[in-house]
C-alpha cells in the first residue's frame, strides 16, 4: 500500500512537472542563461537590463491564470501574490512598471519572437516558433 | 541549455501581432484600485469622530505610466481619499513627474522632476494602497497619520539609482523639494483649520534599501519643515515645525514566515506656535518602533501580530513631565499598540483585510496640540475592515 502511494506520488510529480510552464526568451538574449534567482529579479521588474544593454521586456499572462500561477511556483519558487506585491509597490509609488499582461500564449509567442530583450513563458505542451528560445534551467 | 524549435507561421498570429504591437509600441500602462473600509472605535474619537464608527474610509487611484521614447517616462496617479476625521474627501495627484533614466552596468541611474512620493521606510511611498501596505492602519510610530501630510508628497527633484548587488538589488534616492500640504494637516495638528494654516517649507531626504529573496534592509533620513501662519490673533503664534527623522528598517523571510521591524529616531523642533518666535526652539526627541510577525498561509491568507510603540519625548517616556507642564494626562505622551490582523486574497484582484488594535496611550491621536481626555481614554481600541479591488491594463 505504501509502495503504491509512493509510486502515485512520483507519477503525480512527474505529471505536474510535465505540464509546467517553460520560460522563453527572444533570440537576442540567448547568451545569458539565468539561475532562478535572476529570473525572480527579472519577473519582479528589479533587473531591467540584459548584460548587453538591451532593456528586459517582461511579458506575462493574466496573473489569475493557472499557467501564471504554475510558472510562479515552479520556475520562480515564489507565491504569485508576493510577486504581484513587488510590482504594485513600483506601480503605485510611480517608480516603475509591472510586466506587460498578454491575453494568450499565441500572443506571447509572437511578441517574444519580435521584441528584442523579451522574456516570458508558455506551457510545456506548446511548441515554440522561431526567433525565440526555450530556456531550460 | 537552449533548444530551437521550428517556426510556425499562421495568418492568425500576424493579425494578433499587429494588434499587440500597436499596444506595446505606445508603451502605456494603466493600473488602479478601489478600497472601501469601515472603522469602529471604543473610548476614542480617532478616525471615527463622535459616532464611534465610520464608513468614510475610501481610497481609489488611477495610475498611468507612459514611455514615449527610450530613457524617458512620465508617470502620474490621480487619487481619491477620505479617511474618517483624518482626511476630508479629496481628489489630487498622488504623483506627477517626468523621469529620465540610463543604464549603468546592469542597473540604472535616473532623475525625476515633479511631484513624487516620500520613500521613507518600507511603506511610505505606497502607504495609501491596500495591496502594498501590511495593514489598514500602519504602525503609527513610524507612519503617523496626523503628520502624513507634512511628509508624503514632495514637489522637487529626485536622483535615484537601482543596482544589482550580490544576490539582490540595491536602490537609493536623494530628494530635494517642498512637501505638498493640505488642510487636513491644520485640523490634525491644531484641531481646526480656522486657527491658521500650515505651509510647505524645505524638504530633504535620502533613502537606501537592499532586497533579496530573504532579506530587506533599509535606512532613510528626512528633514521636513512646515511653517504655521495663524489666522486668529492671540491663540497661536506664527512659527514652524521641523522634523528630522532617521528610520532603520529590516525584514527577514523564512519559508512562510516573515518578521519586520522598523525603528525611528528623530527630533521635532518647534519654533513659535505655542510661544512667541523669540522664545527658544522646543526640541522633542522622539522614538518609535514596531515588530511585526506574519505568516503566509495557503489559500492566500495572511495572519499577523504586531507591537508598535511610540514615545513622544524620550526624556519623558511615561509622559509625567508632559502632564506637569501641559495639564493633559500623562498617557498623551506615549502609545503602545498591539495589532492582530488577517488579510485574504479571495482572487488575484480582491483583498479583504480585517484587524483589531488594542491600544494604551494616545501620543499620536489627533488633534495633537489640543488633547481631549474626555473623549480619549488611556486604554482604547479600534476595529477596521476593508475590501479592495485592483485592476491592471
Amino acid at each position: 500500500m505504501r509502495l503504491l502511494a509512493t509510486w502515485m506520488l512520483v507519477f503525480y510529480l512527474f505529471c505536474a512537472h510535465s505540464s509546467a510552464a517553460q520560460v522563453i526568451v527572444n533570440d537576442s538574449a540567448i547568451d545569458f542563461p539565468l539561475p532562478a534567482q535572476e529570473l525572480r529579479l527579472i519577473f519582479s521588474m528589479q533587473k531591467i537590463y540584459w548584460p548587453d544593454g538591451h532593456k528586459v521586456k517582461v511579458f506575462i499572462l493574466d496573473p489569475s491564470s493557472d499557467l501564471h500561477k504554475e510558472f510562479c511556483f515552479q520556475k520562480l519558487d515564489i507565491m504569485p501574490y508576493m510577486l504581484q506585491r513587488r510590482w504594485d509597490r513600483l506601480v503605485f509609488s510611480g517608480t516603475g512598471e509591472r510586466p506587460v499582461i498578454l491575453k494568450s500564449e499565441a500572443e506571447m509567442r509572437e511578441l517574444i519572437s519580435r521584441t528584442p530583450g523579451a522574456i516570458g513563458y508558455v506551457s510545456d505542451s506548446v511548441s515554440v516558433a522561431g526567433g525565440q528560445y526555450v530556456y531550460n534551467r | 541549455m537552449f533548444t530551437i524549435v521550428n517556426r510556425c507561421s499562421l495568418p492568425l498570429c500576424s493579425l494578433l501581432l499587429l494588434i499587440s504591437s500597436a499596444a506595446i509600441s505606445s508603451e502605456w500602462q494603466l493600473s488602479g484600485f478601489v478600497g472601501q473600509g469601515f472603522v469602529a472605535g471604543e473610548d476614542t474619537q480617532f478616525i471615527v469622530g463622535e459616532d464611534s464608527s465610520t464608513f468614510d474610509i475610501t481610497e481609489a487611484a488611477f495610475a498611468v505610466s507612459w514611455k514615449p521614447i527610450a530613457h524617458l517616462r512620465f508617470a502620474s496617479a490621480l487619487t481619491f481619499r477620505q479617511w474618517g476625521t483624518l482626511a476630508e474627501p479629496d481628489v489630487m495627484f498622488d504623483y506627477l513627474f517626468a523621469e529620465y533614466s540610463h543604464q549603468v552596468g546592469e542597473g540604472m541611474l535616473g532623475i525625476r522632476a515633479g511631484r513624487f512620493k516620500n520613500e521613507t521606510g518600507f511603506y511610505s511611498s505606497t502607504r495609501d494602497v491596500p495591496f502594498t501596505r501590511p495593514s489598514i492602519m500602519l504602525p503609527q510610530s513610524i507612519y503617523s497619520d496626523y503628520f502624513r501630510d507634512a511628509q508624503l508628497h514632495i514637489e522637487g527633484g529626485d536622483l535615484f539609482g537601482m543596482h544589482q548587488l550580490l544576490d539582490g538589488v540595491l536602490d537609493w534616492h536623494l530628494s530635494v523639494g517642498q512637501v505638498k500640504v493640505t488642510e487636513d494637516l491644520d485640523r490634525n495638528v491644531m484641531g481646526s483649520a480656522d486657527l491658521g494654516e500650515f505651509n510647505a517649507e524645505d524638504y530633504y531626504s535620502g533613502d537606501i534599501e537592499f532586497q533579496n529573496d530573504y532579506i530587506r534592509l533599509g535606512v532613510s533620513y528626512y528633514d521636513a519643515e512646515v511653517s504655521f501662519e495663524p489666522s486668529v490673533p492671540g491663540v497661536y503664534y506664527p512659527g514652524n515645525i521641523r522634523l528630522k527623522n532617521w528610520v532603520f528598517s529590516g525584514q527577514l523571510r523564512y519559508e512562510r514566515f516573515e518578521i519586520t521591524a522598523e525603528y525611528l529616531k528623530g527630533d521635532r523642533v518647534t519654533n513659535g506656535l505655542v510661544a512667541p518666535t523669540e522664545a527658544e526652539d522646543l526640541f522633542d526627541p522622539s522614538v518609535g518602533y514596531y515588530i511585526d510577525l506574519r505568516a503566509y498561509l495557503p489559500h492566500e491568507v495572511e495572519l499577523f501580530v504586531r507591537y508598535d510603540k511610540h514615545i513622544d519625548d524620550t526624556d519623558d517616556p511615561d509622559g509625567i513631565n508632559y502632564e506637569a507642564i501641559y495639564g493633559a494626562p500623562a498617557y498623551f505622551g506615549y502609545t503602545k499598540d498591539w495589532t492582530f490582523g488577517v488579510r485574504w486574497f479571495p482572487s488575484n484582484d480582491w483583498l479583504l483585510a480585517l484587524e483589531y488594535h488594542d491600544v494604551e496611550g494616545a501620543s499620536w491621536v489627533t488633534p495633537i496640540v489640543t488633547p481631549d481626555p474626555l473623549n480619549q481614554a488611556k486604554h482604547w481600541s479600534l476595529f477596521a475592515l476593508q475590501l479592495s479591488y485592483r485592476f491592471q491594463w
